[in-house]
């Protein structure tokens, strides 16, 4: 290939497994980090629930740290507070968390008709247009959405939760399943108002429950999901940790990428996944990315590139400690790696 | 990785700044690699040396000094967490399985009780378990049943046989689906199988217990694809963290010791089905020296050779909430046998068990203590069916 892609041309590329110029580099979960919110001039407390400051301090992964897309959810608590949990907002150094939840019971939750019109709906959807005015055709503008499982716990408390999976399973598959329209909406509203791809962010990892409640309480719900919003762009399903031995299930979902933590094996994960789905991850951030050396930084992305990952991005949510010049390593690599053999990856 | 390749002395600052603390660092050969002096350090101050671990190994020492013992415990726990944390992250790709090569060390280390809170926490690191988690321990005890042929032992592969067995049964576990990556089993000794069963915390702690029957049985269920193995389960008391996974062990083996003796065809004991054996095995010593050992001492003087029928009698009766007909039912034999027996029984032992609630649960407490303490023979040791 001649002419170099722009982001969004790569991106969308090799989230449809076409041929790229190299590999992109993708923060399907947030990269805001200490010095971008201070060369935005934004508060990272406030950039959670204002349209204007997600979108100045999102498009900081472009400007400043030169990744191939922007995303202007920061955090995973948004749905939940827009259906009435309290969260703290957190500080500058500090990633918000909810302080209380909503629920008693499951059955006390009901899917309110104006959920889209919540303060917290309307601002993401916000940043998502200021940004798709920024950079129109330039930059890959990613959605995100946190799925009904985790949303579950947010609500109801992951300890009660994980309990009732065991003591409750048909009411919580039924709890799970009127779950689903709230992240169905807000996914589609996304892409409506400009997103090109999505993160489905569902933490149905290793620590929390098993592979087989996955598969008798999500699988089915995941696949749904990924019917649902075909038609209207690529949706990475995004879990931390350990999901090695949940990944085939996840590969049957019908997500078209999945985000993939460093505690998995990356070439294992990518034999297992055979391109059912493609691998987006999986630089490790405690280590690598909070005290590793740019060598380091690099030769991790380049062993990524080479085992299977199809989009460099940092493992999880960043903590917002990391330094520029380590996440301007990353992507830098990334743009310097050619993507790896497409023999394994199937095409659309 | 080196120990002076970890970002150390900055951490050091970062605690010495906060506590107002020194800090000094020697590597495994006790060479020094950097000194943090305290605010105003003076030799006076107390100090504590303490060991820094990785993957279970000791690669480091330090030394915190501190204005006071407060300040210094403090200090030098919260360097000790952070240096560990710091150790642990920093290693390469850690790439493990849930429930492997660490599981029976880290379990052997958690029951035997040799090793020191640090190299606990240390292995418990390296598995990347969750330390905030509550625990509770469930403890299957195996028996494998090896046909003899005869008065011969010859080898039929029952040996070999075993071994297949034992390894089978982990990866059953492993595939159980309610366990999940911060659970860990392990065998312990010949045959026990030991699970640490993790829960987070603020839970409903009487629901936890409702999931952990709930579990217990899976496993009960998943234990019958193994014919050759007969099998009993139980499980401790939740505590939080991985310090009292050992009471927790000890307790499900008390409580499969003593289902044993009352309902040994019964595979899952929990507390509530052995409720009164469980009160009866902690009974206060004035119960048992001036009420149990007086009354048994009665019957044994004044009862004749048939004591353990009587005594059968008046507690299958007392099962039956002193319903006589039930009770005759339950022991084949007619209303006014059983009538003069717990007539004979009220004589000997002057406890009016008929008429009065107190008296009757003495009684129920008189048969389990004989039970328990084999003071009768060991020929019919079984009691009434079990509440499971």
């Amino acid at each position: 290939m001649s002419d170099r892609m722009t982001p969004r041309e790569r991106v969308m590329a090799a989230a449809a497994g076409r041929e790229v110029d190299c590999c992109p580099a993708i923060c399907p979960t947030s990269v805001a980090n200490l010095e971008c919110m201070k060369s935005t001039g934004v508060s990272f407390s406030r950039s959670h629930t204002d349209g204007q400051m997600m979108a100045d301090l999102a498009a900081a992964a472009y400007t400043q740290l030169g990744f191939d897309t922007v995303m202007p959810y920061f955090s995973v608590c948004l749905e939940a507070s827009a259906l009435g949990c309290q969260v703290y907002w957190g500080n500058k150094g500090i990633m918000p968390v909810i302080t209380k939840n909503l629920l008693c019971s499951k059955e006390e939750f009901q899917y309110p008709k104006n959920f889209l019109d919540r303060p917290e709906c309307k601002q993401l959807l916000k940043a998502i247009r200021l940004l798709r005015q920024r950079f129109g055709t330039q930059v890959a503008i990613i959605g995100k959405v946190v799925g009904p499982w985790t949303l579950a716990y947010h609500l109801y408390g992951v300890g009660n939760l994980v309990l009732d999976t065991i003591l409750e399973p048909e009411e919580t598959k039924a709890f799970i399943q009127a779950l689903l329209p709230v992240s169905l909406e807000l996914a589609k509203a996304q892409f409506e108002a400009g997103a090109d791809l999505l993160t489905w962010a569902d933490h149905v990892t290793a620590d929390i429950i098993s592979a087989e409640v996955y598969r008798e309480f999500m699988l089915p719900v995941h696949k749904t999901a990924a019917a649902r919003l075909q038609s209207y762009g690529p949706v990475i399903l995004h879990t931390c940790g350990n999901v090695m031995d949940r990944l085939d299930l996840m590969a049957q979902s019908g997500f078209r990428i999945f985000h993939i933590d460093s505690r998995n094996s990356i070439r294992r994960a990518a034999e297992i996944a055979q391109g059912r789905i493609l691998l987006a991850g999986a630089v490790n951030n405690p280590g690598t990315l909070s005290h590793g050396s740019r060598p380091q930084i690099y030769r991790e992305v380049l062993e990524n590139v080479q085992d299977g990952i199809t989009f460099v991005a940092p493992e999880c949510a960043l903590p917002p400690q990391v330094r520029n010049v380590s996440l301007i390593e990353l992507t830098k690599a990334a743009h310097r790696c050619q993507p790896c053999s497409r023999k394994n990856l199937s095409q659309d | 990785m080196l120990l002076k390749e970890y970002p150390l002395e900055e951490l050091a600052k970062g605690y010495s700044g906060l506590f107002g603390a020194g800090f000094q660092v020697f590597d495994q050969n006790r060479e020094p690699l950097f000194t943090v002096m305290g605010e105003g350090q003076e030799e006076t101050w107390p100090s504590e040396n303490r060991t820094l671990y990785q993957e279970g190994r000791v690669v480091g020492f330090f030394q915190t000094a501190a204005p006071s013992q407060e300040k210094l415990e403090q200090a030098s726990g919260a360097f000790a967490i952070g240096a560990g944390a710091m150790l642990d992250c920093k290693r390469q790709k850690p790439n493990l399985s849930p429930n492997e090569d660490w599981a029976p060390a880290l379990m052997e280390a958690l029951l035997d009780g040799q090793k020191g809170k640090e190299e606990i926490l240390a292995l418990a690191r390296q598995a990347e378990l969750d330390e905030s988690r509550l625990r509770a321990t469930v403890c299957v005890e195996l028996d494998f049943e090896i046909n003899r042929y005869f008065n011969i032992n010859l080898n039929l592969g029952y040996v070999s046989l075993r071994e297949n067995l034992r390894t089978e049964l982990l990866e059953k576990l492993r595939r159980n689906q309610y366990l999940n990556a911060q659970d860990f089993f392990a065998y312990y000794g010949d045959n026990h199988l030991v699970l640490s069963k993790s829960f987070f915390p603020e839970t409903d702690s009487a629901r936890i217990y409702l999931a952990l029957d709930k579990i217990c049985q899976s496993i009960q269920a998943d234990l019958m694809a193994f014919p050759l193995m007969d099998a009993h389960i139980a499980y401790g008391n939740l505590y939080a963290g991985l310090e009292q996974v050992g009471q927790s062990y000890a307790e499900a083996t008390e409580i499969l010791s003593l289902g044993k003796i009352q309902h040994p065809e019964v595979h899952f004991y929990t507390i509530h089905n052995i409720l009164i054996d469980n009160i009866c095995h902690f009974l206060h010593p004035q119960i048992i020296s001036k009420i149990l050992l007086p009354t048994l001492a009665k019957l044994n003087r004044e009862g004749g050779k048939d004591l353990e029928s009587l005594l059968r009698c008046g507690e299958v009766f007392v099962d039956c909430c002193m319903d006589c007909t039930a009770a005759a039912a339950r022991l084949y034999m007619h209303r006014n046998t059983l009538r003069t027996k717990l007539s004979k029984l009220e004589e000997l032992t002057g406890l009016n068990f008929t008429q009065d609630f107190s008296n009757s649960l003495i009684l129920k407490l008189l048969a389990v203590y004989a039970r328990q303490n084999h003071i009768f023979s060991a020929s019919s040791q079984t009691g009434g069916e079990p509440d499971v």
